[in-house]
């Protein structure tokens, strides 16, 4: 009796040492993350013999943006693209388009989620309205405006990086309504075993087409909320401290666009909260933002010569 | 006491083993092309490609970054939100009776793809993908990020941490 009481109590003793690193498991690592969606509900099975019940777990598993593969995120990003591209005509400008790939590449390198299934690509938009969009996947748009108030590379890198954190968070696909993912993940979990007939394409075609005016609805006219703009502030932050840039050049970018933009106006006034906000939230990580390093000569002169006849 | 102490540490012990053993599996690259490199770090030298749905064996992790062996035993470093746990199925047609559930695997070209975006073009005359297209060829390699990052005198923090 007395021993099957020590039994008893070294085997609680033995539960609770393995307890928190079950725990860990679970929840850290990738390899587990199978179980973890079970967890979670994510129950789309897509065996022959069980389609009855998929209709009910894809309503289960599409219950978020983060059920987007990155391969759907890809072809969302592109539509967005193509979008904006038709209401903002693109540059001509090879020579800086190539400087903008080299740094905007370079940047999202150092960003939290430096891999998209189609990699990042920047492009600058010949119009004088002061923005800046980021597609799903990588795909980021800045305007002529934006780029002549930059003084810096290290300010226009301020610029790309806050608009790769959008991408890095998803900021995009976020402002998808759920009706329309949950609709997608039910036409997609009955036809998943099979490719899709014109019914499925015509149907998934239209919940396409609704998540795109969702995006494009917010980058161009309704704009993030603060905190997913704070958000992107403090990513790029980040991303510019890895690469070597000063990150109070977000700072003095946020400065000059409070400088520029009008109140009221219909572009990055618009969508995005007043800059004097922004720099308040963002201060306490880059410091007063008056003692901007000095930027390299080399640099600056590589600057200078992108932005020749912009 | 004393008998409880050792049975908690060997408990402990045996759960961590777990921990590490873990690390060693097999995972599915999820992005169009990946790079593997020699060093966990984006300043690694090119050791080779690797392609969408190509599937992988882990051996190690280090921060982000995943130490992988292919197939084709090329062994090299790769970011991990270049990878996912699931099987990606390239085929759909062929291959999903042996696949067990979609915790495991993704379907490639599942839900939004190549066929909803011609039918969306189709829908969307106005909408030009010129540039869309152009914009996706522009592509900076990594001796180009090397010369870019010294001629400006840049310096990443811990070699490029990402």
């Amino acid at each position: 009796m007395r021993l099957s009481k020590e039994l008893w109590r070294d085997s609680r003793v033995f539960f609770w040492a393995l307890f928190p690193v079950l725990c860990f498991c679970l929840c850290a690592n990738p390899s587990w993350a199978g179980f973890s969606d079970l967890l979670n509900g994510a129950t789309d099975s897509v065996l022959p013999g069980r389609a009855g019940s998929a209709i009910k777990a894809a309503v289960a598993f599409g219950k978020s943006f983060q059920d987007i593969s990155p391969e759907q995120e890809y072809y969302i990003g592109r539509a967005v693209t193509a979008n904006v591209v038709s209401t903002y005509p693109p540059s001509q400008n090879d020579r800086f388009n190539l400087y903008l790939n080299t740094l905007g590449q370079t940047l999202a390198m150092a960003s939290d989620r430096p891999e998209t299934f189609g990699g990042y690509h920047f492009l600058m938009l010949d119009s004088a309205e002061i923005n800046a969009f980021a597609a799903p996947g990588g795909l980021i748009l800045v305007t002529r405006g934006m780029v002549s108030l930059c003084k810096t590379e290290d300010a226009l890198a301020a610029v790309l990086a806050h608009e790769i954190s959008h991408v890095q968070g998803q900021h995009g696909l976020k402002s998808i309504k759920n009706s329309r993912l949950t609709s997608a993940f039910t036409i997609t979990a009955t036809e998943a075993a099979k490719s899709y007939g014109p019914v499925q394409i015509s149907k998934l075609t239209e919940v396409f087409q609704g998540s795109i005016t969702d995006i494009t609805t917010t980058l161009m006219k309704s704009g993030y909320s603060r905190d997913l703009e704070r958000e992107a502030d403090k990513g790029a932050v980040t991303i510019l401290g890895r690469v070597g840039y000063d990150p109070a050049a977000l700072i003095v970018m946020l400065t000059e666009m409070k400088k520029q933009l009008k109140p009221g106006g219909l572009d990055f006034a618009k969508t995005h909260p007043d800059p004097k906000d922004r720099i308040e939230d963002i201060r306490p990580l880059v410091g007063s933002g008056l003692s901007i390093a000095p930027v390299s000569p080399e640099r600056r002169k590589r600057f200078e010569a992108a932005m020749t006849n912009l | 006491m004393k008998l409880r102490r050792i049975v908690f540490i060997l408990g402990f012990i045996l759960a961590l083993a777990g921990v590490t053993r873990s690390d060693s599996g097999t995972m599915s690259v999820q992005v169009k092309e990946g790079q593997l490199r020699s060093t966990p770090s984006f300043l690694g030298s090119i050791v080779g490609p690797v392609s969408y749905g190509e599937r992988v064996e882990t051996t190690q992790k280090q921060g982000d970054w995943v130490d992988v062996k292919t197939s084709k035993n090329l062994r090299g470093w790769i970011h991990q939100s270049a990878l996912t746990s699931k099987q990606v199925v390239l085929n759909p047609d062929g291959q999903t009776q042996s696949a067990a559930s979609s915790q495991e695997i993704a379907l490639a070209g599942k839900g939004f793809n190549a066929d909803v975006e011609a039918q969306y073009r189709k829908n969307n005359v106005g909408i030009d993908y010129t540039w869309v297209n152009r914009m996706e060829t522009i592509k900076v390699s990594r001796d180009q990020m090397m010369s870019f990052l010294d001629e400006g005198k840049l310096k990443p923090s811990e070699g490029g941490k990402k």
